[in-house]
């Protein structure tokens, strides 16, 4: 964006404005941007969800407002804002005013290191994808205000249950990425998106793969469990059927939306979307390489970029578009896989939630980290690091014997641990079993 | 720049300063809790400007995000949540005897520091070619590992131990507990009662036929 | 690298603006008709009963707690990834060994129940 502002100004209308402010001008635009952009997901979001769910449940969905019901999100935000907004009298009025922007604030503020095509990142931190999840994590903070300060036992235990499954699912999530940072050595999201070019196999792995834009990590064993891992702590973390126990609406209402209406409402609905979209987004980023696809990096390679300003503009776009059109192709096609698991599963009970998270998803990805510590040991190391019998295989050997090593890893991991976790289901489920049927058996004596 | 840079220095530490003088005066716990959370945001901020971005994310990951969340159950768990009625343990002149003390210990920590660090002193110029000091995260990961071990290992010792030692105070067993079964349990245990499972039953044979005295509903529900 | 941070500083304040738009907007466009009865608590239809202030179940906390310590954990090793490419061996058990101490901790927590929700 600032080359683009920068050619506009400095070169055709040649004013010659000093870097910063054309650095703030391009900031700026980025920003109105991305924030408008994303209020258009989420009515869009809401529109493929309510047909999506309604084609399964062999309904037909909004159909009405406009051309096949497209206008229905639009006429759906026409009423948040002109419906009455009830504050209950005994509420915190602040702090119930304050939790929705806190809810909203932080899922905007994780657009800015989303990265949409080559090129075409807002800002590409460091520390990029640790910025992604501590910036998610606040929004668990909004939650409970806004339970805190209903003054309702449903919002409260909305709010409680809502934020110990967030709590419970971040350490998952983010414990399968480190596997995905071992692999790539680098916490930014675009040099993560670079890492994987290629043809199946990625081309940082092994030189001289043909780059069509498909050395996804979802190809690595290493990847596949971290992404089944993250996807259904995504899935519990976006509050997601089978995880939406925080809004389970034939147990507790709407949990901590009781007492909301009106706009307010709208906002913390808003959230809700805008972070299932940015979590699908973070998922097609991460381990489905984002905007890469076959031709885009060909296309961006002749197009102007930082390492080839004489390309041509034309390019730019034609990789712009493509890449977009991808990142968004992936993204949907996540969303769609939501919405089919709200279609297909029954909601979880707290106990399985809880015990999902801490006794199989947290071994699992402890041991993906094992994992892939042996595949970057075996595609990587030489013998400065320790690692002597590689020294004399040819890179894809080294690619196979990796792959054939943590394949067997993961998959006996997967097993021994659902094995267990199994067992201490059952047992658990006999003791409570024994235990009710002795307080039981007093009671009728 | 400086000026601008000192400007925005400004405004965090007020927003730091504003929020912790709120955690301590506010009389609602809940409210003292939000703004330690605004606190601890403003230290990230912080953090950010002195371009420290690991730290500064790591204080939003592990302060906003979760010992906001720690202190705020803890909250929950306690009964009296605002501090109307509350007795102060002390008043009057032992109250400002009390903070003059904790001001002066304070002091006492901090003024040497204050008074031997050489403020306002430019960094050295980097000579050309060294890259810009802001890989951070990498080096740090090459630190923790080789000069910083110990160090490192006696975290992850110290995790651990708090881990045990909050299971050691605050967990009850589980035999002073009860669980509510859900309708399947409660149902599977019913068949068990009425007719506890024959001991050489093979599997797929239909279940046997119900013995004298089954649990009629009005028992179960005493 | 400050330029990096200007922006995001630009879209905190973007994004801390963003939901209070379409509040002040709606507060023009709704209609204002508080009664008590509305501005009652909800309760499905009864009035509330009870107090609200239920003590909640230690579990809460010692699931928060161990959020914590597994966060903290996690801050320690991302540095660690980051750098893994070039620690070799002795990195790798540097951290297997942090690794498996707070295991340990975790084994310890299920083994001893606490990761039961009752």
């Amino acid at each position: 964006m600032y080359d683009i502002v920068n050619g506009l100004i400095n070169t055709t209308f040649g004013w010659n404005w000093p870097g910063w402010v054309i650095a703030l001008i391009s900031h700026l635009l980025v920003t109105t941007l991305l924030f408008a952009i994303a209020p258009f997901q989420m009515l869009f979001l809401t529109y493929y969800e309510r047909r999506a769910i309604a084609r399964m449940q062999d309904r037909i969905g909004p159909n009405r407002v406009g051309p096949a019901g497209l206008l229905q999100p639009i006429a759906d935000g026409v009423k948040m804002f002109t419906k009455e907004d009830i504050v209950p009298a005994a509420a915190d009025r602040w702090v119930h005013f304050l939790a929705p922007c806190v809810v909203v604030a932080p899922t905007m503020l994780m657009f800015a290191v989303l990265p949409w095509g080559p090129g075409m990142v807002p800002v590409d931190l460091n520390v990029g994808l640790l910025f992604f999840f501590a910036i998610s994590s606040i929004s668990a903070v909004g939650l409970l205000m806004a339970g805190l300060a209903s003054s309702n036992k449903f919002a409260l235990l909305g709010a409680m249950r809502a934020v110990a499954q967030m709590v419970s699912y971040e350490i998952p999530a983010v414990l399968s990425l480190l596997a995905v940072v071992m692999l790539t050595g680098t916490l930014s999201i675009v040099q993560l998106i670079e890492a994987q070019a290629g043809l199946f196999i990625s081309s940082a792995d092994v030189p001289g793969v043909p780059d069509l834009g498909l050395g996804w990590f979802i190809f690595t064993p290493v990847g596949l469990l971290a992404f089944i891992v993250f996807f259904i702590a995504a899935l519990a973390e976006g509050e997601r059927t089978p995880f939406d126990i925080p809004e389970a609406d034939s147990e507790i209402v709407a949990g901590y939306m009781t007492e909301y209406s009106g706009m307010k409402f709208g906002l913390f609905y808003l959230a809700q979307y805008v972070l299932n979209f940015l979590l699908c987004a973070i998922a097609a980023v991460i381990f489905f390489g984002g905007w890469q696809g076959p031709g885009v990096g060909w296309l961006y390679d002749r197009a102007i970029s930082p390492a080839n300003p004489d390309g041509n503009w034309v390019f730019n776009l034609l990789a712009g578009f493509l890449g977009v059109f991808y990142l968004l192709a992936k993204t949907y096609a996540f969303f769609f896989v939501m919405v089919w698991l709200r279609g297909a599963f029954p909601r979880l009970r707290v106990d399985q939630l809880m015990d999902f998270g801490w006794k199989f998803l947290i071994p699992l990805t402890l041991v993906n980290i094992v994992s892939a510590a042996i595949w970057v040991a075996l595609l990587r190391w030489g013998p400065e690091q320790g690692i002597t019998f590689t020294q004399n295989w040819t890179p894809i050997l080294r690619w196979g014997v990796a792959f054939a090593v943590t394949l067997a890893v993961n998959i006996v991991a997967y097993i021994a641990l659902a094995r267990i976790f199994a067992a201490s289901q059952a047992e658990q489920g006999r003791i409570d079993l024994d235990e009710y049927r002795d307080t039981l058996t007093a009671t009728l004596r | 720049m400086a000026t601008v840079i000192q400007i925005i220095f400004g405004l965090i530490a007020a927003l730091i300063v504003g929020a912790a003088v709120m955690v301590v005066t506010v009389r609602n716990v809940i409210h003292a809790a939000l703004w330690l959370i605004a606190c601890f945001f403003g230290v990230g901020a912080l953090y950010l400007l002195l371009e420290a971005e690991f730290l500064a994310v790591v204080q939003v990951l592990v302060y906003v995000g979760a010992i906001s969340i720690l202190i705020l159950f803890a909250i929950m768990l306690t009964r009296q949540v605002t501090g109307e009625g509350v007795r102060q343990l002390v008043g009057g002149w032992r109250l400002w005897l009390t903070a003059a003390i904790s001001a002066l210990l304070f002091a006492v920590a901090i003024v040497p520091t204050v008074i031997s660090h050489s403020w306002n002193v430019p960094a050295p110029p980097a000579p050309p070619g060294t890259p810009e000091p802001l890989a951070g995260v990498a080096e740090l990961g090459r630190a923790f590992v080789y000069e910083f071990l110990l160090q490192f290992q006696v975290a992850g010792v110290l995790l651990t131990v708090a881990l045990i030692g909050a299971i050691v105070i605050a967990f009850e067993e589980r035999a002073r507990r009860r669980r509510v079964l859900t309708l399947a349990e409660e149902h599977e245990l019913r068949k068990r009662l009425a007719h506890p499972p024959p001991v050489e039953a093979p599997a797929g044979e239909p279940a046997p036929a119900p013995r004298a005295t089954p649990i009629s509903e009005g028992e179960v529900q005493q | 690298m400050l330029a990096n941070y200007a922006f995001i500083a630009i879209f905190f304040v973007a994004a801390v603006t963003f939901p209070l738009a379409p509040l002040v907007l709606a507060f023009f466009l709704r209609p204002k008709r508080p009664t008590p009865i509305k501005q009652s608590t909800y309760e499905c239809g009864l009035e509330a009963i009870g107090d609200l202030r239920v003590q909640f179940k230690v579990q809460y906390y010692l699931y928060a707690l161990a959020f914590v310590i597994f966060d903290i954990e996690v801050v320690f090793l991302y540095p660690w990834a980051v750098a893994f490419n070039q620690l070799g061996l002795y990195g790798f058990t540097a951290a297997a060994v942090f690794l498996i101490i707070l295991t340990a901790g975790l084994i310890y927590e299920w083994r001893k129940g606490a990761l039961e929700w009752v």
